[in-house]
């Protein structure tokens, strides 16, 4: 498992390259000059010209990207911001808590409402608690979330004053709006996905076994039925994580939260291209860790895909006992 | 017991009252401002973005300020001129910082270079040097001074002493120590500013506390909030108190509303349409255009009919303004005029991007310039595109992106210089105005108005661009502020930001 582990570990290195290569060509191609939005309208050509010079804005693609790439991954410094004249990194992680406290707890809500209400559809199947879930889940997929993030503002903000509009300086109240419209997509595939899961695997000969034997419907549920229904599950929690990540770049602009979402979007409204090239790798490690987290999650829930990762193990080590003991019989 | 408890309750009750007592005292001494904009790095020298605007006068102070026409002293006591490029700026000799650092012309001499070489503040490059004549005295050395650029300099960089700028870890990025009367006392980066008055301005003689310097508040705080529908949602809550940053289309929800006050005021920027020259060579088009815009729809669907229609590309707020253009025609909307000076034109219409800066406000004009425009046979293809894009295109060699550009301009001084933003050629690498026009009668009545602006010299080129049609001033917003009764009487800045600490409460 520790070599899985490490295996994966390593094959981010080439996954993090593509990325800083693939966002450093975007931005690279993307018309817009920094050296304008740092000086204002004001500048004259001469000045532009030397800020340009200055930020190597003029040297030719691959001696960008190859100053760019040994910067980032030999020296480890996102570098810094042309707007603010800060460190990338210090930016980010200064941003990092409020985007990771709305992400985590949108993945919360979306774990546990979306999968009661996925397991409740499934055990109700075609029943009228399967259509009410169902038919919220699709209003849930169907709703963007800055549309349903205003009208929650509108609501529960502007006429009945129970939240804060914006900001993040009334605590856990400031999260709460957020949070939902960031995550009621999330909810509603999380419930249609369980559903499905719980559906195929509810109909299984184990499961009618286990009824047989006259164990309560309860514990056929949590102990039978779900633990073999999680595998998708999870894997729509992994991905369900990135999707928050991504999701709060609309969310923290329109809650003015100063997350990093918002730092990248000011950042490509200006042209500030380490920020955005250092936010987007950011955020792909986050997402690639979360992903081999997943995997190992799969594991510790399902046995024989533990066993497969010892299985290889022990597979290599069965040929090499066998030899040594050969050795040891000639000896 | 149930005489104990009683008594328990009463007190409880009693403290509750108390702090809720206090807690209101507080909020009368505290103010929350909404700005728009991010400000980021708060540091002195660093480039002007539009939330660094809106906070800047609070932060730091100048040497000189803008009040009204005048340019008062803020940290200068006297400006002496030796010669047309050289002047002497003598400073107060009791100025302290918020750490206690005496400001001296030293001080001066390394803001001002200190800022040139990171290269932020390009205004800055007119000088030549600063020369330390004594303790207080500095001689500022220009290599050119056009009309208005003189206190326009003194007032570009932000002053800070060299002990305390070079004490700070991360050059005054998050923590200025300044010679304002408010430090700040909390910075949580993209949210909030929070400043505290120090209780000890150096500047005792309140008759030379200029505007941008009172200190009426004890504590203020900038609140951060970019969607332009949650700063007003904001407002709506009392959540801040007020802005400046309230869009023209919400600003009707807080007039004659009990509990809120609006003060209005022009905008020192200008909504302009530029014709590129390449496509529309032909004056008699461009003029016809004119006459086919209606300013008064695009000023009732764009600002619910609060602005001004323009006059020149400018407007009044300007002292070099002359009054005489009010009331002189300016292309308001004649359909027939527009139709005899396409049809002597041999004009036909045809598709033509217009190309603009992507806002809600600028997205209604140039949809009101299509409907208008749509009825002359002009098929206006629109071209919205982020500020960074919008200034690539802007300022480059014609590549066929734009025909028509709806753009705004404002200055910190004088009418001419908001005219040399897009008219001076000498400042474009093409060698031609942002219309892509080589006119030299334009580039001598422009280098006139900006060398001797007088009001002759000032009606002179607004004669000829108004006749020559190479930019069309549509409408001159009003910025509109937005407060609570919180604050009595609001005060801006020349920029139309809020001066929190000059306001009444």
């Amino acid at each position: 498992m520790i070599r899985y582990i490490g295996k994966r570990l390593l094959w981010m290195i080439p996954v993090m390259l593509g990325i800083a290569i693939l966002i450093f060509s975007i931005m690279y191609i993307c018309p817009g000059d920094p050296a304008q939005s740092m000086l204002g309208p004001s500048a004259t050509a001469v000045e532009l010209a030397a800020k340009r010079e200055e930020l190597g804005l003029n040297d030719p693609y691959i001696v960008r990207l190859g100053r760019y790439l040994y910067q980032t991954f030999i020296r480890f410094d996102l570098g810094v911001s042309y707007k603010y004249g800060t460190s990338v990194f210090e930016g980010l992680m200064e941003r990092m808590r409020y985007t990771l406290v709305i992400a985590l707890l949108c993945m919360a809500l979306q774990v546990f409402v979306g999968t009661p209400l996925g397991i409740a559809a499934a055990t109700h199947h075609n029943g009228v608690a399967d259509r009410i879930c169902m038919l919220l889940a699709l209003v849930g997929v169907s709703i963007p979330a800055f549309w349903l993030a205003l009208m929650l503002v509108l609501i529960f903000a502007v006429n009945l004053n129970w939240l804060p509009t914006s900001g993040v300086d009334n605590g856990l109240l400031s999260f709460i709006m957020p949070c939902i419209a960031n995550s009621f997509a999330g909810i509603a595939s999380q419930a249609r996905h369980t559903r499905s899961s719980m559906l195929e695997v509810i109909r299984s000969d184990y499961i009618v076994t286990a009824k047989a034997k006259g164990l309560s419907p309860r514990t056929v549920l949590l102990r039978h039925a779900l633990p073999n229904a999680l595998i998708p599950i999870i894997t729509i929690i992994g991905n369900g994580m990135g999707m928050m990540l991504g999701g709060t770049v609309i969310i923290e602009n329109v809650f003015a939260i100063p997350g990093v979402g918002r730092y990248m979007t000011d950042a490509i409204s200006s042209r500030d291209y380490p920020v955005v090239m250092g936010g987007v790798l950011v955020l792909g490690l986050i997402f690639s860790l979360i992903m081999l987290l997943v995997d190992i999650v799969y594991a510790f829930v399902d046995p024989r895909i533990k066993a497969q990762y010892e299985g290889r193990r022990k597979k290599k080590k069965a040929p090499a006992a066998a030899a040594a003991g050969k050795e040891a019989q000639h000896g | 017991m149930k005489k104990i408890l009683s008594l328990v309750l009463a007190l409880a009750l009693l403290m509750s009252c108390l702090c809720l007592s206090a807690a209101s005292a507080e909020q009368g001494e505290s103010v929350v401002v909404g700005i728009a904009g991010d400000p980021g790095n708060i540091g002195p020298f660093q480039g002007m973005s539009a939330g660094r605007i809106g906070i800047l006068f609070t932060t730091y102070e100048f040497l000189v300020t803008k009040d009204g026409d005048s340019y008062p002293g803020v940290l200068m006591k006297e400006l002496t001129q030796v010669d047309d490029l050289t002047y002497d700026v003598e400073l107060y000799d009791y100025i302290v910082d918020q750490a206690g650092n005496p400001l001296t012309a030293s001080d001066i001499k390394f803001c001002y270079e200190t800022a040139q070489s990171i290269g932020n503040l390009p205004k800055l490059s007119s000088i030549e040097s600063i020369e330390v004549l004594s303790d207080y005295v500095c001689r500022f050395h220009f290599k050119e001074l056009a009309a208005g650029d003189l206190y326009s300099l003194l007032m570009e960089c932000p002053i800070v002493t060299q002990a305390a700028y070079e004490a700070s870890p991360d050059q005054m990025a998050v923590d200025p120590v300044t010679t304002s009367p408010y430090r700040v006392t909390g910075y949580q980066t993209g949210s909030k500013i929070v400043m505290e008055y120090t209780g000890a301005y150096w500047q005792t003689d309140e008759s030379l506390v200029r505007t941008t310097s009172k200190h009426n508040v004890n504590s203020i705080t900038f609140s951060i909030i970019p969607d332009s529908v949650q700063l007003t949602n904001a407002l709506k809550t009392k959540e801040i108190d007020i802005s400046a940053a309230i869009d023209a289309a919400y600003i009707k929800d807080f007039m004659d509303v009990e509990g809120y006050n609006v003060t209005r005021f022009p905008d020192n920027l200008t909504k302009y349409l530029i014709f590129n020259n390449n496509v529309f060579p032909d004056q008699r088009v461009r003029q016809g255009i004119a006459y086919g815009i209606d300013a008064d729809d695009i000023n009732l669907f764009a600002f619910d009919g609060l602005a001004m229609n323009a006059k020149t590309i400018g407007n009044s707020k300007y002292p070099d303004y002359v009054a005489a253009w009010n009331d002189e025609p300016y292309y308001e909307y004649d359909a027939d005029a527009a139709k005899a000076l396409f049809a002597e034109a041999g004009f036909t219409g045809g598709t033509y991007r217009l190309m603009y800066s992507v806002t809600d406000v600028n997205t209604s004009i140039a949809t009101t310039i299509q409907a208008d425009l749509m009825d002359f046979g002009i098929n206006i293809e629109l071209v919205p595109y982020d500020s960074a894009l919008f200034n690539t295109y802007k300022y480059a060699d014609d590549s066929g992106e734009w025909n028509l550009m709806l753009d705004e301009g404002g200055s910190s001084s004088l009418l001419s210089n908001v005219w040399k933003l897009t008219m001076d050629r000498n400042d474009q690498t093409h060698g031609k105005t942002i219309g892509y026009v080589s006119d030299d009668t334009l580039q001598s009545l422009l280098e006139a108005a900006m060398t001797e602006n007088t009001p002759e010299n000032m009606d002179a080129f607004h004669q000829y661009l108004k006749e020559q049609c190479y930019e069309y001033g549509l409408v001159a917003p009003v910025s509109n502020l937005a407060h609570t009764t919180v604050v009595k009487s609001a005060v801006t800045c020349f920029r139309g930001q809020v001066l929190p600490g000059a306001c009444e409460y």
